[in-house]
């Protein structure tokens, strides 16, 4: 596993210059609670017949930055963008809320600061 | 005037399995777009794992993620904490849990075969195939104890040995299962109602599946050289006889041989696990708490399987996440519903078989 | 056709794949997890099954009356959940004298009433075992 840390602004092109969707597959889009009010986002991807080559792209960020969407290069990312808005209560690009959570449950269950 | 009709498909559907909602966008008979709504059963597991559970008790929690996957979700889990403690299993173990990891494979294919021919009116042979898969479910109860829920993974090892009749059974058993499959590759590939009427509908071209990141039987339908099972070395599946299964076409009939061929190689892979068991412990205790983090996947029935762990050197976790393969296959789904006849969406929703409880843990 | 047609004329005479439940009985595996059983005098009130157990259906409470063992220093008297228990067996790998003081049987528990402390009785013991720790 191979951590290569990033910023919210130059995620997109990071992802964009590495990203040849022929030899790397996206595994997901995942969050991880810091300590004050801090999270972690990790866009891990991995690569098609190599033996357990994982990349993963980093940031920390605060609860309130906007998150950029990388649907228009990953496709599949969607389902794992709107997942982590309903978790981390962060707003992603065009990702809408409710994929998982109603308004009468917890909100932001994973982020530290559930309500 | 609007010329497109809107028509639900779930979230309670008579050839639905579980709770998934697909809201379909049709003109005429064509569906022309595609909403999702996939979290009617979602029962906060991550949230559990890291706030109620210690880390050696999680393996028995997310077991309970899903019921046909069980032993890839504990498996997984199970991994992952062993690369944090850092201990090496011993090989017996290693075998034993790719025989359960493979027995489950065999009867989830099967389930999901018989389902397909559910959706395709086929009620006999969904019965035929449901019948022959208790003798699958038999040798699980046998060899762990219980018929879906394993319990049968612990950290640093497995929980029961093996004994020689319970060996014995599974190899009579699976000879048999063999003969059965090998008569379904008859049914799949002349009878009309399951190969012909199949053929062509909800295809998925290589390069969309590419695009999409198409995972599990689905991508290997339509040529994408894609099995998790190739690309770690925490098992030894090639020691085993693991080979890749793929067809071209990427149809609901190449998804259903694609499903065949891998039954048959999984009873090969237990058999040779059988033929070649080695000597040894199953258990080995492995010291101290999980501290740093950890991405291990395995392939389970339905595609590739994530789970991202992440320790403090304490015994709760401070984050576990789980990617199920019914979940990244989401966009997949919709991309393929795209285009086809809302008469075919329940049949081609059922080749995929999708595992809703996975998809919303 | 002429086999499937064959085929459909002798399945007519084939007896049933299910079996005549309850009539006949499901023949339970010998190694079929089932319930936990617990053998109080050869217990040493280590408390090991009950920190292993995932579910807590494991529970040692402060009584009253304790049953008469040397070992129990506490006064603490065994509870057992089968409704909340996942039959891992985890308990018993954690127990120091495994099929003197618990092992596990290939029985299924019965159909649960209020006497068996299910709900609102197993809360109470949760609430007992919280204020003795």
């Amino acid at each position: 596993m191979k951590k290569i840390k990033v910023s919210l602004e130059s995620v997109r092109e990071e992802i964009e210059s590495f990203y040849d969707y022929k030899k790397w597959h996206f595994l997901t889009l995942n969050g991880l609670a810091l300590a004050e009010n801090r999270m972690e986002v990790q866009w891990i991807f991995s690569k098609y017949e190599a033996l357990d080559e994982v990349i993963v792209y980093y940031a920390e960020i605060e609860y309130t930055d906007i998150i950029p969407s990388i649907v228009d290069m990953v496709p599949s990312a969607i389902i794992s963008q709107r997942e982590i808005v309903d978790m981390f209560g962060v707003k992603v690009d065009g990702s809408e809320k409710g994929l998982y959570l109603d308004e009468d449950s917890m909100q932001r269950p994973l982020s530290g600061c559930a309500i | 005037m609007k010329k497109t009709i809107n028509i639900p498909l779930g979230s309670q559907h008579i050839s639905l399995l579980e709770p998934v909602r697909f809201k379909f966008e049709c003109e005429n008979e064509k569906i022309i777009s595609v909403d999702s709504d996939v979290g009617f059963v979602h029962r906060g597991i991550e949230r559990a794992c890291t706030t109620k559970f210690k880390f050696d008790a999680i393996g028995y929690v997310v077991a309970r993620v899903c019921g046909l996957c069980a032993i890839t979700h504990s498996l997984s889990y199970t991994a992952a904490v062993e690369k944090l403690l850092g201990g090496e299993i011993t090989k017996k173990a290693k075998y034993l849990r790719i025989l359960l990891l493979e027995l489950d494979r065999i009867h989830s294919h099967m389930l999901c075969l018989s389902h397909t021919c559910e959706n395709a009116g086929f009620e006999a042979m969904f019965m035929r195939i449901m019948g022959d898969r208790e003798l699958v479910m038999e040798i699980q109860e046998l060899l762990t104890g219980n018929r879906v829920q394993f319990d049968y993974i612990n950290i640093g090892g497995v929980n029961r040995d093996i004994n020689s009749e319970v060996a014995k059974k599974i190899i009579e058993n699976l000879y048999e299962v063999k003969q059965r499959v090998l008569g379904y590759m008859d049914e799949f590939t002349n009878n009309w109602s399951l190969s012909l009427k199949f053929k062509g509908i909800g295809a998925l071209s290589l390069d969309d599946a590419y695009m999409f990141n198409a995972i599990g039987p689905l991508a290997r339908a339509s040529g994408l050289n894609i099995d998790v099972r190739n690309e770690i070395d925490y098992l030894p599946f090639n020691e085993v006889g693991f080979a890749m299964q793929t067809q071209s076409e990427g149809d609901i009939n190449a998804r259903n041989i694609v499903r065949l061929h891998e039954i048959l190689n999984s009873i090969l892979m237990c058999e040779n696990v059988l033929s070649g068991l080695p000597e040894g412990a199953i258990f080995t205790k492995l010291k101290g708490k999980p501290n740093g983090e950890a991405i291990v996947r395995f392939e389970a029935p339905r595609g590739e399987l994530m789970y991202y762990v992440k320790g403090n050197g304490s015994a709760m976790l401070e984050r576990v996440r789980i990617k199920t393969p019914t979940f990244a296959s989401i966009p997949v789904f919709s991309h393929i519903f795209v285009g086809e006849n809302y008469a075919d969406a329940p049949a081609i929703l059922a080749s995929f078989d999708p595992c809703l409880s996975c998809t919303a843990k | 056709m002429l086999t499937s047609l064959k085929k459909a004329f002798t399945n007519l005479f084939k007896k049933p794949q299910t079996i005549d439940y309850p009539v006949t009985p499901i023949v339970k595996d010998r190694e079929y997890r089932g319930l936990i059983e617990y053998g109080e005098e050869a217990c040493i009130y280590c408390l090991k099954c009950e920190k292993a157990c995932p579910p807590g259906a494991i529970l040692f409470v402060p009584v009253e009356n304790p049953p008469e063992n040397d070992k129990n220093k506490k006064g603490l008297q065994y509870h057992y959940n089968p409704y909340l228990c996942i039959y891992c067996s985890e308990c018993v790998r954690a127990c120091p004298k495994p099929d003197e003081a618990l092992w596990q049987s290939n029985k299924k528990p019965s159909v649960a009433v209020v006497d068996d402390r299910v709900n609102e009785g197993w809360f109470e013991l949760e609430k007992l075992k919280k204020q003795s720790d």
